[in-house]
């Protein structure tokens, strides 16, 4: 009887792993559909734009905007940034250790690895939440989101990370859920003026709104830090993110809420293969 | 009978005006519900940029005794409070009729 039993739990146990295996397989398929109707969208919206070139946003598209682009980047107006921010990460905290100690290969060249799902606390870490949790860790206080050293840090750390490719997992059935709520956050209609991400970033991407044409959302996240000419300035993917929901009229979540974090990691899987190009220049 | 006709077109705008006139207590709901939906819209996620100052200036109008003022102000909250509501809940049902097919 005993044995019987015991043959029961461990058949019992077999079938939920298989299950569990199956679920992950599931959602693992879930995301790879996504991401092929993603890219399929805009392949048939922009056909002849190569795939590797939607890091480059509007200008990939736009071909008087590349040009106005490509002379700004002839002197880059973030250079300045990045060396302050090799400069900051290089200098160690009150207690002696340093940013590097914090990530793996000494946070040189990982920013294709951002965002990512941590299992342990079952949320999306961005690099710059990283960052500032790699302070805190060390006794010093949290930068600000917006812009000044945390996003001259984070786009010093983008820069040694150049033309490396994104790389983003989905590990869980719980990074799958943070995934789906970036994907909803991506498609629901938000503010007096109605509207989602998707309607600006795939449905009008390439159209005149008003002076402005809005870049197509694959590869969005690629570039940032960005330093953005309407801003005279750096800053980051989150504080554009406001500035989307503030223009149309919707109450935006605070810089690396949640909301954000889960819209990032959607948004930079669906652009996973693409090379990191951050920092760049934007309008 | 075009005397008649004239008398009860004014007396029938006189109680319709005395029907809609609103009393200070009457604005202060209408504030309290705009607030409550719109608190429940930002709980939500949705809420408008536009609808916080609706509500600040109906309680600024209404605190300089400008009643209908503050009613209408307090009234256009509630509705967009409402709107930002059912946006949500649109969201909730239709999000995925935006994904590409």
């Amino acid at each position: 009887m005993k044995k019987i039993l015991q043959s029961v739990m461990v058949l019992a146990a077999l079938s939920g792993v298989l299950v569990g295996c199956g679920a992950k397989e599931n959602f693992q398929q879930s995301v790879q559909t996504d991401t092929e109707k993603f890219r399929e969208y805009f392949a048939k919206r922009f056909a002849g734009v190569e795939f590797a070139d939607y890091g480059n946003g509007v200008y990939a598209i736009d071909p008087d905007s590349r040009e106005q682009w490509l002379e700004i980047e002839e002197f880059p107006p973030y250079e300045l940034n990045i060396d302050r921010g090799k400069e900051l990460f290089e200098t160690p905290f009150a207690n002696g250790k340093t940013y590097g100690e914090c990530f793996p290969n000494g946070g040189i060249g990982i920013r294709q690895n951002y965002p990512q799902f941590d299992t342990r606390t079952d949320e999306v870490i961005t690099l710059e939440l990283a960052i500032n949790r790699c302070r805190t860790a060390n006794g010093e206080s949290e930068l600000g989101y917006q812009s000044g050293d945390l996003v001259d840090i984070s786009a010093y750390m983008a820069f040694t990370s150049r033309d490396k490719l994104f790389a983003i997992e989905v590990p869980s059935n719980n990074a799958y859920k943070a995934y789906l709520k970036g994907q909803k956050l991506f498609y629901s209609k938000h503010g007096q003026l109605n509207l989602a991400c998707a309607d600006c970033h795939m449905r009008a991407s390439g159209q005149k709104l008003r002076a402005d044409i809005p870049g197509p959302a694959l590869g969005q996240a690629t570039g940032f830090p960005v330093y953005r000419s309407k801003w005279e300035g750096m800053g980051s993917l989150h504080y554009r993110y406001a500035g989307c929901m503030r223009d149309i009229r919707a109450k935006p979540f605070a810089l690396q809420s949640e909301q954000y974090r889960n819209l990032e990691y959607f948004q930079t899987i669906m652009g996973n293969g693409l090379a990191v190009n951050g920092p760049s220049a934007r309008k | 009978m075009k005397l008649l006709l004239t008398l009860s077109i004014y007396l029938s705008s006189a109680l319709v005006g005395t029907a809609t006139a609103a009393t200070d207590q009457d604005v202060r709901e209408t504030i309290r519900q705009a607030t409550t939906t719109l608190a429940a819209a930002e709980a939500a996620g949705f809420a408008w940029t536009t609808t916080e100052d609706l509500i600040t200036q109906a309680e600024k109008a209404l605190g300089e005794k400008r009643v209908e003022e503050a009613a209408n102000l307090a009234e256009r909250a509630l509705k967009q409070a409402q709107n930002s509501v059912a946006q949500s809940e649109n969201a909730q049902a239709r999000w995925q009729d935006m994904k590409p097919k």
